[in-house]
């Protein structure tokens, strides 16, 4: 079998289909090793008069190692891609299905969601101030994304009544087993 | 006020005196900064809502139109100039306090705000006062009769009837928000407010903690608004291509959202239509995008 030509036919029906994002989503999901390595990187130890040249030589070096930089700073960088994306099309949805009265009200009622989340998120780093519990602050902020997605998918699947297109995958499977 | 003989026993509380009075005047100053900052803020807030949810919806051509300044493209260009002004502001404020001494930075600022504050009100009145549309009388759904209300203020304390009034005011307005189609979505988004997993001051302050360089963590804040900008165009695009279904997919268990946005959308509903699930599917696909960035990032 040319895998090549497979693979080549596999990108043109994602992008012929539209899949776009999902292509990007497997894509962008490969170097989870990468992350459990980047959480588990513990910060460096508060400066001491009993340091030896030791410490002084590894507190001189330029902060956690390059790949973690890398992984953190471009995953959560495209991640801002979808943030304004999200963003852009809530906005266009709320200007579209609610009625022109209500428009600057319910706007009004949004922002004070918004400011009221907001303000939990500093409580939030209020409790878990020190370093270390950065960690737990990490992981509710991504169970807080969870949980907005979940959402939001749940109002697709009510208004399309699907989320994947679970026939399409089906046929490409075939497809595929039969190539 | 002048300080004398700073070394003399007997004008010690006479210094202390000035110095608790400086402090004071200080901190009250400050107090007023403050204040007026949070009248800024509110007034902003109050501003871009207009702008964004009023004004927009009213002058953007129906999405029908091809080649034409829509919704979509009207909401994407305007994020992009708030996000290069976001972007740029910060280095440019920066490079002037540098460049120049501190009262003239200050005056800069202050000039630059009262233009602001000049400018912006005409420009609006100008679009305003070309629109039809914008100076049309509205009627907000929101806002509940008061008759009742004012007899039962009356019944009541003053201030603790004004109160309560405000506490029913509220009360009403989320009401009619879960009310409408589209809470789940709006609320979603405000949602994500709640993480601290941006190039804000708790992450950049734990990133220094963590032995990152200021100089690194700069240019990974400058990269990632870029990529910001970069979403004015992304979006666009994928809500135009993820907007075109096939006729099939169109699910008859969904029928009762489409029916309550039946009187909300244009003439032309096929295309109103396909604007919606263009904007669903886009939005679902940016939050997982965002959602598994985030799983690789923590």
């Amino acid at each position: 079998m040319d895998f090549g030509a497979s693979s080549y036919s596999l990108v043109v029906w994602y992008v012929q289909h539209k899949f776009i994002f999902p292509l990007v989503l497997i894509v962008a999901q490969v170097p989870v090793v990468f992350a459990i390595f980047s959480i588990s990187y513990p910060p460096p130890p508060p400066t001491s008069t009993n340091d030896t040249t030791l410490d002084l030589i590894l507190r001189s070096l330029p902060g956690p190692s390059l790949p973690t930089a890398i992984v953190l700073f471009t995953f959560l960088s495209i991640s801002r891609l979808g943030l304004w994306s999200f963003d852009l099309c809530v906005q266009e949805l709320d200007q579209v299905l609610v009625p022109t009265g209500q428009q600057a009200a319910f706007a009004g009622t949004e922002t004070a969601f918004a400011s009221l989340f907001e303000l939990g998120q500093w409580v939030l780093v209020a409790v878990l101030s020190s370093p270390d519990q950065f960690v737990w602050v990490a992981v509710l902020s991504l169970a807080a994304v969870a949980l907005s997605a979940a959402m939001f998918a749940g109002w697709h699947l009510r208004l399309r009544g699907h989320l994947v297109h679970w026939d399409r995958m089906g046929r490409l499977c075939s497809g595929w087993g039969k190539k | 006020m002048a300080l004398v003989n700073a070394g003399d026993d007997s004008d010690f509380s006479t210094k202390f005196i000035f110095l608790t009075s400086s402090s004071m005047q200080r901190h009250l100053v400050f107090a007023a900064i403050v204040l007026i900052g949070i009248v800024e803020r509110l007034s902003g807030i109050a501003n871009t809502l207009t702008m964004e949810r009023d004004w927009v919806p009213a002058l953007a051509e129906p999405a029908s139109r091809r080649n034409a300044y829509t919704l979509t493209r009207l909401n994407a260009t305007m994020r992009r100039i708030d996000l290069i002004c976001k972007l740029f502001a910060p280095l440019a404020i920066s490079a002037i306090i540098e460049a120049f001494s501190s009262p003239i930075s200050v005056l800069f600022l202050a000039v630059s705000s009262i233009l602001g504050v000049i400018v912006e009100p005409q420009l609006a009145f100008r679009v305003w006062s070309r629109s039809k549309k914008l100076q049309a009388r509205k009627v907000g759904q929101f806002t509940a009769s008061t008759g009742s209300r004012s007899k039962h203020a009356a019944s009541w304390w003053r201030l603790h009837g004004y109160l309560w009034q405000f506490l029913r005011a509220q009360k009403r307005q989320a009401q009619a928000y879960f009310s409408t189609t589209v809470w789940l979505p709006s609320l979603s988004l405000t949602l994500l407010h709640f993480s601290a997993l941006s190039y804000a001051a708790t992450f950049v302050t734990w990133l220094l903690g963590s032995g990152f360089s200021l100089l690194v963590i700069t240019i990974a804040r400058t990269i990632g608004s870029c990529v910001e900008v970069s979403s004015t165009f992304v979006a666009p695009f994928g809500i135009d291509r993820l907007a075109h279904t096939k006729e099939e997919e169109i699910d008859s268990r969904n029928e009762i959202i489409w029916q309550s946005t039946q009187g909300l959308l244009n003439s032309n509903v096929t295309s109103e239509r396909e604007h919606i699930t263009g904007l669903a599917r886009s939005g679902l696909w940016s939050v997982f995008l965002q959602l598994s960035c985030l799983v690789c990032s923590a």
